[in-house]
């Protein structure tokens, strides 16, 4: 599997996560299933470099945003301001979108980022413990 | 007028389909129940084995998240939204 993602909505992406620096950022990503079409930089309510939840308000106007858009959450997306962009316990654990893609986006060079996409496969979305699959990225 | 609920895309088989239902006004837990008896799979995921909402389910009304306000005993009333939401979260530890 892959996802495309539009060279500006990519750069959006990690220019929303450099700023978010020294915390990390998140965000969705809506499109047609393996496609980003709109971005959704959200709030890290967590303010935290180590975890984020994204704020509730905007959280929910980015999935009603998608909804009325007919899109899917095809993407969504967290950095990790000092770590490979690999998924964390946590990350596994707090993955319950079976179908979006999580990526992760590493700012260990902050001039350079390394971003990376997964699916988080689970018997019943709600588990804790999942399968990693990693998701070729496609940036045009 | 009526409660809208809006229905996340892993949940939506359990409820044909719909991205939203229309629900009566009320406490959300006679609301979530009276869903419940209509999407026995809907209420099969919304709760945990507890009867309490599911840890890593968020129920909004208006936005706000539930747990913030009374929880399963919040109203809710005539043009109120709820959205169910899966948790979203993560980090690098």
């Amino acid at each position: 599997m892959k996802l495309t993602i539009p060279k500006d909505i990519y750069d959006q992406m990690i220019q929303h996560c450099k700023d978010g620096f020294p915390n990390e950022a998140c965000g969705f990503l809506g499109g047609p299933p393996g496609s980003v079409e709109r971005h959704y930089p959200l709030p890290n309510a967590a303010a935290s470099p180590v975890y984020y939840r994204p704020g509730d308000k905007e959280m929910i106007a980015a999935v009603n945003d998608i909804d009325e858009h007919d899109l899917e959450l095809v993407g969504i997306y967290h950095s990790h301001v000092a770590s490979a962009p690999k998924p964390s316990p946590t990350d596994v654990r707090e993955a319950h979108y079976p179908d979006s893609v999580y990526l992760i986006v590493s700012l260990m060079d902050m001039e350079s980022p390394e971003t990376k996409g997964y699916l988080i496969k689970k018997a019943d979305w709600r588990d804790e413990a999942g399968d990693v699959i990693e998701v070729d990225l496609v940036i045009s | 007028m009526s409660v809208t609920v809006n229905i996340p895309a892993v949940l939506r088989p359990a409820v044909g389909g719909s991205k939203s239902l229309e629900a009566d006004p009320g406490q959300l837990r006679d609301l979530l129940g009276n869903l419940g008896e209509q999407y026995p799979a809907l209420k099969q995921q919304v709760f945990g084995e507890d009867g309490g909402l599911h840890k890593f389910v968020n129920l909004y009304v208006n936005d706000e998240d539930v747990r913030y306000l009374e929880g399963l005993d919040t109203k809710v009333g005539d043009g109120d939204t709820v959205a169910i939401l899966p948790a979203v979260a993560g980090g690098a530890l």
